[in-house]
């Protein structure tokens, strides 16, 4: 059984921070937001150090208080103002050459030639994008997902089936 | 729908997932974090815990005699930041909340609490509080609630880390997400203490109904002696 000791703190590190890092990247989708969410990960172990159960443990730890920061960060005033801009100003921004009601998170990303596929991740409402990260990329069943995120497994499948339609419709018929 | 009847959705549509899959790791991967950005984060993390006095290097068994990080030496990390390429965010954001709660903390005990209880508590943080006559375990009371709140006045609980919150009748509980405060006089009946869980690894927590407000028929739990109480709705 491992504790957090100032060594180990630069072993979990160097073996979780990838994870960490895409996920907190697949919340936010900013390279920079994810660096910020990660450390702020990362430092929850500073400030509380832990004994660990085994190398599944850890991660599931570290993968539930990035989840919890970025949203934290989605809530924040700054990301909350940079989606509601649109709705509120009815006129178009004059320096934009996209129309209200686009998100400018999204029109960011198209202009820095984010992938397609990463993008219509993150269209997806906030509770399937967790999910999608979790089972596609994590590769987790739907029943550590459950224990994770602390809904029920059925939830977790609901979403998830859910999150394939959508993923389905904005991907087209590349069938992606 | 149970994990077969998923499970055979998902064979409906194998290709897909597969490719989906395949094309998101990719994705995902190929976006970073580049090994620059890796060593700048733990440059960061490493002098932030150097700062506050190595404290990684408290193990568990030990936070009781030490003290593990305060709030205000979070404000280090802000210099540690510094060498960052952007402007420290987060780090100025949960200092300043730290210090708000501590704030918080010391007015409720100056101004709110009686005269005996808050005899009792200076007592209790001279570990003479068994040879006192101690209040009951009352809103506010100084009874700790979990090993990590009695293991240092400044290691709080981070609530989000625990989201689940199981009740003595086995009812479950869980966190509202984005940790929104209840105010004590909405409170109701107490439902006790409960344990709050991660899935693995619990701590203790009080818990109680919410009688009035916006929020009435939901639950408010209490991860530390004296802390904020947060929303939590019941699960299922």
């Amino acid at each position: 059984m491992a504790t957090t000791s100032s060594v180990d703190l630069e072993g979990v590190y160097r073996q979780h921070v990838k994870s960490v890092w895409r996920l907190c990247y697949s919340y936010l989708g900013s390279a920079a937001d994810a660096e910020d969410a990660t450390q702020a990960t990362f430092m929850r172990l500073v400030d509380h150090p832990r004994t660990f159960e085994g190398e599944d443990h850890e991660r599931a730890w570290l993968l539930t208080v990035a989840a919890n920061v970025c949203r934290d960060v989605l809530k924040s005033a700054r990301h909350t103002r940079v989606v509601a801009m649109p709705e509120e100003g009815p006129e178009p921004a004059a320096d934009s050459h996209e129309g209200a009601g686009v998100d400018p998170a999204e029109v960011v990303a198209r202009d820095n030639g984010e992938s397609e596929v990463l993008r219509a991740v993150r269209e997806l409402p906030e509770r399937l994008r967790e999910v999608v990260h979790l089972h596609y990329y994590e590769g987790m069943k739907t029943d550590d997902i459950a224990r994770l995120i602390g809904a029920p497994p059925s939830t977790v499948r609901n979403r998830l089936r859910d999150a394939r339609e959508l993923l389905r419709e904005s991907l087209g018929g590349e069938r992606a | 729908m149970t994990d077969e009847r998923f499970e055979a959705d998902l064979m409906d549509d194998e290709a897909f997932d597969q490719a989906f899959a395949a094309r998101f790791a990719a994705a995902l991967e190929a976006e970073g974090p580049d090994e620059a950005t890796q060593e700048r984060m733990l440059s960061n993390l490493l002098a932030a815990a150097a700062q506050r006095g190595d404290a990684t290097a408290v193990s568990p068994e030990d936070a009781d005699e030490k003290n593990v990080p305060t709030s205000t030496e979070g404000q280090t990390m802000v210099e540690g930041g510094r060498r960052r390429r952007r402007p420290v965010r987060w780090q100025a954001v949960a200092a300043v909340a730290a210090s708000l709660a501590l704030a918080v903390l010391v007015l409720r005990v100056t101004l709110f609490a009686g005269p005996d209880q808050r005899s009792a508590e200076c007592a209790s943080t001279q570990g003479q509080a068994a040879e006192e006559s101690q209040p009951a375990v009352t809103l506010g009371a100084t009874a700790p609630l979990s090993s990590e709140a009695a293991a240092s006045d400044e290691a709080a609980v981070d609530p989000t880390a625990y989201p689940q919150i199981v009740l003595a009748s086995g009812e479950k509980l869980v966190l509202v997400e984005g940790l929104v405060e209840v105010g004590e006089s909405d409170l109701g009946a107490p439902a006790g203490t409960a344990e709050a869980t991660d899935g693995t690894q619990a701590v203790q927590c009080e818990v109680y109904e919410i009688a009035l407000g916006e929020h009435a028929g939901a639950y408010a739990v209490r991860y530390e002696v004296g802390g904020p109480l947060y929303l939590a709705e019941l699960l299922g």
